[in-house]
């Protein structure tokens, strides 16, 4: 049986579940038919309250997205209890027992979860605009264009994607309703905050923005799906069973992974137990993490570039990079004790935004290089804007701010910055895509042992050293080119 | 109670193989050939099997197993759930997998469903690798998980036929199939109630067909006559003992020890995850309980009839008009018995061998087992009459 057939049966019969409660239909109903004539009505109470019919009017088109976003939050609920929910009913083991793939089940209940509430707000939208046009016709045309109800009607796709990938993920690793409703907080409280933002850009009519909204949805979405195909597998809900928060034990595994370096996927049993070497870690281990953290190292590169390349358009945004060219041409006193703080404050701000890769799919991590290279790139493209050439130089030529502001120290702290990123790129990734024989915890385990040696060992003495030379011999090579 | 093919096409290939196989083969190698042709001609699509048959100078034969488990491990984080588990099953076997709760029996059934992954090990059911074709194992595998867990909305015939259609099954064959095993169980009646409505009992036999309907040669029933009325006890049991007949191999867990004893052809007694004792019923009495025990009711009080039982068996005790005591040579002994009392004029009312039951068998292994737990282990345990525990179908893995 093909994947497909088989998530095809699995969102029959849950389809067909869901249509057959009359707890879920009664609710759905009210919201598809009633709540649209209910924000119809109250429209024109509002016109004749407020007595300012444009400010009303502009309220229409987010009251439409209101109305298609409510039945499509009821996905949220379907979601949260997919997989917890059968398992306290204890009807998951004989479907963990079909012989299905891990990724049709999980598909099967993201889309049966995802069908019957998008059906509901499809219809309510529906509902809503052909009322409106009979009801209110003059309001109509006014504030719901084509451009919009696309708009409106992705927005909606997209959130109920996110939601509900979201929700299957919680579903698949908690061991009860309660702890997933608990947990659905998380899914709950960005999307709320998302509404506001929508709220705020359709009243303003900032359709270009939304449109990145759109996007930036869908990139969520897929990241959440990726994230919840690659974490879910029978293994994991079934051992949950005997899930409990050792700390000992996560300590323990913690410390294999920082004693020896084994690609990730190596069961932390199988590691050999020899004693952490620092010799070791310089001679053999990092060589061949560097070879493991290929993909991200290039992403982080990418990064880079990508900053390097925008930069010229950061200084709009950020008052710190727009006030730097005003600071090219000065040239500091050499302060050690400054070179070191330095140093430790750019360890610092890595190991923070590594620790909050964690929690956002590592796109802090993304952002330290950057921004690193993004505020060169402003810097420079200020320079050329000021009649500065990359071939000469002068006090004026971006060439003369790379070689006196950026390289001296730039050769260390930048690599260092690039694989810090790269340490919490992967980092933010470990919950994603766990490799074949590890859990999703024993892979973050893994990248925080991998990141905690690399940044102990390598990146505080880069950043550290790199300070130094910036106090010692930048100022100097400054002192030189700008006098 | 039979287990019919549903499928004509089918039918008639397989009385064609059937045929051909008890011509062209030893009598010994019937019942694992027929069951083996029960997994090709099954109705079910299934990939072709890999190892079912080995590749020999005379052509394809059946492995020699149904079921083959070397070594199991299972760990969860700090947990070591299942240690070392080693496990052979024969085509047509019903093995009961015994053990208190938290034993690891779940565990060691979900790892030969190819639910769980083994963290250390091998398994092969019926041919097929549980980590490596673990898809083709859950298709040759009927499981009766522990709840019967249901969709209570649905009814009974759409619940098995879901289950059927993911199992691979055409509709109409899992129709078909849902309607002949409602009947057997008799439930047909009900096949218009929702699930909802149903008793725990009635739940239960939903739930045992629903490992049925594809057919399966292996089945993994976990207490499969829990919260059922005796009638539908006897009734499930009855329907265990045809597919027994079927050649089905059945890998029974349960805590009703007269269950195991009735049904399995060996019984495993699996504590703190590791098997502590293996083999038939009468091997397992044997073993942990020493030699059958007789009881000797006499016409006189027994105390005057001891002299003449001197030195044929040793006797366990006495009590009024009845002497017990254990032989391992009944066929010897008790003759010679009945002889001198006879000649001695002492009148001899019955002799009987005292039924031992699995429980006692159970109860012996596991106090057993938790005195080894605070002695240190030093060799197998003795056996209840002193004797050094011994044998060879008997096989003993106290744990360290």
């Amino acid at each position: 049986m093909s994947g497909a057939s088989a998530i095809r049966i699995i969102v029959r019969r849950e389809v067909s579940d869901t249509l057959t409660d009359w707890r879920i239909l009664v609710p759905i109903f009210i919201l598809t038919f009633i709540l649209p004539q209910l924000l119809i009505a109250a429209s024109s109470v509002a016109i004749d309250f407020v007595g300012d019919r444009g400010s009303v009017i502009r309220l229409i088109p987010f009251a439409m997205l209101l109305v298609g976003f409510i039945p499509a939050s009821f996905s949220l609920i379907t979601a949260l209890e997919s997989f917890v929910g059968e398992r306290e009913r204890n009807s998951l083991e004989a479907l963990l027992a079909m012989p299905l793939s891990d990724n049709a089940l999980y598909l099967g209940k993201l889309f049966s979860a995802l069908i019957p509430p998008l059906m509901s707000s499809l219809l309510a939208m529906t509902i809503f605009g052909i009322s409106l046009r009979i009801r209110e016709p003059d309001l109509f045309f006014e504030g719901l264009t084509f451009e919009y109800l696309v708009v409106v009607l992705l927005l909606i796709l997209m959130k109920s994607v996110v939601m509900v990938a979201g929700a299957v993920i919680i579903s698949s690793h908690t061991t009860s309703i309660r702890a997933a409703n608990l947990l659905a907080s998380f899914v709950l409280l960005p999307t709320a905050a998302t509404i506001q933002l929508e709220a705020l850009l359709i009243i303003a009519r900032r359709w270009d923005v939304l449109w990145l909204a759109v996007v930036l949805l869908l990139v969520i979405a897929a990241v959440l799906t990726r994230t919840g195909m690659g974490a879910f597998n029978r293994e994991e809900i079934l051992s949950r069973e005997h899930e409990q928060l050792n700390l000992r034990h996560i300590a323990q595994t913690f410390m294999t992974f920082v004693r020896e370096y084994r690609p990730a996927g190596t069961p932390p049993e199988t590691y050999a137990g020899t004693p952490f070497s620092l010799r070791q870690f310089y001679r053999h281990d990092l060589p061949a993490l560097l070879r493991d953290y290929r993909l991200p190292l290039l992403v982080a590169l990418l990064a880079a570039v990508a900053g390097a390349l925008c930069g010229p358009f950061l200084g709009g945004f950020f008052d710190r990079i727009g006030q730097s060219p005003g600071r090219v041409g000065i040239t500091p006193e050499p302060d050690l004790a400054l070179g070191i703080l330095t140093g430790i404050a750019n360890s610092a701000r890595l190991l923070i935004t590594a620790l909050l890769a964690t929690f956002t799919f590592g796109i802090f991590s993304l952002m330290v290089p950057f921004f690193a290279f993004g505020g060169i790139g402003y810097v420079a493209g200020a320079l050329m804007a000021g009649g500065g050439d990359w071939l000469t130089l002068g006090s004026n030529s971006p060439l003369q701010f790379v070689i006196g502001y950026v390289l001296p120290h730039g050769l260390i702290e930048l690599p260092a910055a690039i694989l810090g990123a790269a340490l919490g790129i992967r980092i933010g990734a470990a919950v994603m895509a766990p490799p074949k024989g590890f859990t999703v915890g024993q892979n973050l385990l893994w990248s925080l042992a991998q990141f905690g040696k690399v940044w102990l060992f390598v990146i505080l003495p880069m950043f550290l050293l790199a300070g130094i030379v910036q106090q010692l011999i930048t100022t100097r090579i400054l002192a030189a080119l700008y006098g | 109670m039979s287990i019919p093919l549903v499928d004509a096409h089918y039918t008639t290939l397989r009385c064609y193989k059937v045929a051909s196989i008890l011509q062209s083969s030893t009598p010994v190698d019937h019942t694992r050939r027929l069951v083996y042709l029960d997994i090709e001609t099954s109705p079910v699509r299934r990939a072709p099997c890999a190892m079912p048959y080995h590749r020999t100078p005379f052509g394809f034969q059946p492995a020699s197993s149904m079921i083959e488990a070397s070594n199991l491990h299972k760990v969860f984080g700090a947990f070591h759930a299942v240690r070392g588990v080693s496990l052979t099953i024969d085509p047509g076997e019903v093995v009961a997998l015994l053990g208190p709760n938290g034993a690891g029996k779940t565990t060691t059934v979900r790892m030969l469903g190819a639910i769980l992954r083994p963290s250390d090990g091998y398994a092969r059911v019926a041919g097929y690798d549980v980590v490596e074709q673990a898809r083709e194992v859950r298709r040759v595998v009927g499981l009766l998980t522990e709840f019967p867990g249901l969709y209570l909305r649905m009814r009974p015939q759409e619940y098995l036929c879901f289950f059927g259609a993911l199992q691979g099954m055409a509709a109409s064959d899992s129709a078909r199939r849902a309607e002949q095993l409602l009947r057997q169980f008799g439930l047909w009646e009900a096949r218009d109630k929702r699930l909802d409505s149903f008793s725990k009992g009635m739940k239960q036999k939903v739930a045992l067909i629903r490992a049925l309907i594809h057919d399966p040669p292996v089945l993994y029933l976990d207490e499969p006559t829990t919260a059922m009325d005796p009638h539908s006890a006897r009734q499930v049991r009855d329907a265990m003992l045809e597919l027994r007949a079927a050649r089905r191999t059945i890998l029974l867990t349960t805590h009703n020890l007269t269950e195991a004893e009735e049904l399995a052809d060996r019984i495993v007694i699996i504590r703190h995850g590791a098997i502590v004792a293996e083999g038939t019923f009468a091997e397992l009495t044997r073993q942990f309980l020493g030699a059958p025990r007789w009881e000797l009711r006499l016409g006189i009080p027994a105390q005057r009839a001891t002299a003449v039982l001197d030195g044929l068996a040793p006797i366990e005790r006495i009590d009024g008009e009845c002497v017990y005591y254990h032989t391992d040579d009944a066929r010897h002994v008790n003759p010679q018995i009945v002889a001198r009392l006879a000649d001695a004029g002492i009148p001899i009312i019955a002799l009987n061998e005292l039924p031992r039951r699995l429980e006692d068998v159970y109860l012996e292994i596991v106090a057993g087992n938790d005195r080894a737990d605070t002695i240190p282990f030093a060799g197998r345990p003795a056996r209840r009459d002193g004797a050094p525990a011994t044998g060879e179908a008997v096989t003993l893995n106290a744990e360290r």
